[in-house]
């Protein structure tokens, strides 16, 4: 048992992204992501490529670069840890970040989710509503009266 | 071209947004109600559905005491009384309520109408609203209350102690975690004459709204008989350590660098010293401690920033002595006091909104809102005794902020 376990985590994988490119990559960071791990578990050939289907390559490079560095947990402290995830997420712009969103929901990295929603988040954070529709390009669908009327609900929301 | 590229965000599938939205806190939640219709009902999911918690995230929490007979009837007794648990919510006015019979976990219960009624300067009632029925999960906390002391709430945290050893809890309702702090170092050394905490409150420092790791402080401040002196202490959940200060009582108190890691602000705080020896509640809100305190017919309301060291940090929001002098310049509310004093009603201030210059009066039998930055009050309930009971007096009233959980 001990010597498989070993094995299992020299072992290399390859990744294929809906656009037909391909990524070898250690078994231990792939893992990171639910889904492959249960795609694994189900298959028998682990030499196949294994197809992340809504991906496209340039997406799955960046998921990989973040589970690599999640991977090899002992040569970072947690700090520099999250000094390295602030970066990678602040060098995003909004179409990557959207991209990553679904990429990291369907394969099931919940570090990466987190960290993708927080900055999204925090994009929200201290804007009004009118700055928060700019920003995501969101269509008012509400009234001048049903808007006026949400705002009055809780107005102390709105005051600074 | 960025504009472009934006519009692919917005169309994320739902439940992606839904977990963007959780990790904001409760303003710019509310913010997110009146982007679109979307995000609304995205709110609406977030505030409403989470864990079988199907209240409203603000609202006031309190016991009532139902005497059989009235007070001053010849057969009234102390033991014969009933105590339950109302929940108001704010943004409805809806409240329910549920008795307390040790075992109680949740319980449906509809109550009577209220009206709510809003008062302009003139004192000219506007608008009623009628309500229906809540369900309450609250885990085992209802079946507690007998032997715990509620202090206070803040941002969905609930600070409770012990009835007997003062040992303080801290109960989340949403994700029914529960604290308990060690022992305050006041009371582990056994301070001959130590008294029972006189002001407690809770600071609820967690980002996220439906944050599994809460971060929060714990205030309180001890007056030790006979030496003079007082003690302050403050537990920090991140170090999960108290700290201790203690000052000579003529000094007034000070409680020096109570320090948050991300808010790199150091409070100290002196409580003028006339509180001390009277009644008063504590509160966080918005950054600020809020002290109310009300010895009739007055009734005082100071804010402290924690940008001052001295007693002069404490800034007077509302302070009413009769006949009527007011250092704040609110005067709906003086005049509405000024009309409680005269028709020789008590005065209590039971609760601070925790994201809101607003403080809950009880004036029995009504609660009252009143909001300190735009000088309005509101009539937001009723406490209605039943036809099986004569009496019923508001025991405890705390704020509550539930909120959800994943």
């Amino acid at each position: 048992m001990a010597s498989t376990s070993t094995s299992t985590l020299s072992r290399k994988l390859i990744l294929k992204s809906s656009d037909g490119e391909k990524f070898e990559v250690d078994e231990n960071v792939a893992m990171q992501s639910q889904t492959i791990k249960h795609m694994i578990e189900d298959l028998d050939d682990i030499n196949s490529p294994i197809p992340v289907s809504i991906v496209t390559g340039t997406i799955l490079s960046k998921v990989i670069e973040y589970c690599k560095k999640h991977a090899t947990e002992d040569s970072d402290s947690d700090e520099q840890l999250k000094q390295w995830d602030k970066e990678y997420a602040n060098n995003m712009d909004l179409n990557t970040l959207y991209y990553l969103l679904l990429a990291a929901n369907y394969m099931e990295i919940k570090g990466l989710l987190e960290l993708i929603t927080q900055c999204v988040a925090d994009m929200i954070k201290g804007k009004s509503p009118e700055e928060i529709r700019a920003h995501f390009n969101i269509k008012n669908d509400f009234t001048p009266q049903e808007e006026a009327n949400i705002r009055n609900e809780n107005p102390w929301a709105f005051e600074n | 071209m960025g504009r472009f590229k934006d519009i692919q965000l917005a169309e994320l599938p739902d439940e992606i947004w839904i977990h963007i939205m959780l990790k904001l806190p409760i303003k710019p939640l509310h913010i997110c109600k009146c982007v679109s219709k979307t995000w609304h009902s995205h709110v609406s999911y977030i505030l409403n559905t989470q864990k079988g918690l199907r209240l409203h995230p603000y609202g006031l929490l309190f016991n009532t005491v139902r005497y059989q007979l009235p007070f001053g009837h010849p057969n009234w007794s102390i033991d014969e009384k009933e105590y339950s648990i109302s929940y108001l919510s704010l943004a409805d006015y809806k409240s329910t309520s549920w008795s307390l019979d040790g075992q109680t976990k949740s319980a449906t219960v509809d109550m009577n109408d209220h009206h709510k009624d809003r008062y302009d300067a003139n004192g000219n009632g506007l608008t009623s609203l009628s309500l229906g029925n809540l369900t309450v999960d609250y885990g085992n906390l209802v079946s507690n209350t007998m032997h715990n002391i509620f202090w206070t709430i803040h941002r969905g945290l609930i600070l409770i102690s012990s009835r007997d050893t003062f040992i303080f809890h801290v109960y989340n309702p949403a994700t029914r975690e529960k604290f308990v702090l060690p022992m305050c170092p006041s009371l582990a050394r056994r301070v001959r004459g130590l008294s029972k905490p006189r002001y407690c409150t809770i600071i609820n420092l967690s980002d996220y709204i439906l944050s599994s790791q809460c971060n929060f402080r714990v205030i309180s401040f001890n007056k030790e008989l006979g030496g003079g002196r007082v003690v302050a202490e403050v537990f920090s959940s991140s170090k999960d350590q108290w700290s201790e200060y203690e000052f000579c009582l003529k000094k007034a108190v000070c409680l020096a660098h109570w320090a948050c890691e991300q808010v790199s602000s150091a409070y100290s705080l002196r409580i003028p010293k006339r509180v001390l020896d009277g009644r008063g509640v504590l509160h966080g809100s918005q950054g600020c401690l809020y002290l109310c305190y009300s010895m009739l017919p007055g009734l005082w309301i100071w804010k402290h920033n924690g940008s001052s060291l001295d007693v002069q940090g404490w800034i007077p929001q509302l302070v009413f002595e009769e006949p009527g002098i007011s250092l704040c310049q609110l005067p709906v509310a003086e005049e509405c006091l000024r009309q409680f004093v005269a028709n020789s009603k008590y005065i209590a201030p039971i609760a601070f909104h925790p994201e809101a210059p607003v403080v809950f009066i009880y004036v029995a039998p009504s609660l009252f809102a009143f909001n300190l930055m735009n000088d309005t009050v509101e009539k937001i309930a009723e406490i209605k005794r039943d036809r099986s009971c004569n009496w019923c007096c508001l025991h405890v009233l705390s704020m509550l902020c539930l909120i959800g959980l994943s």
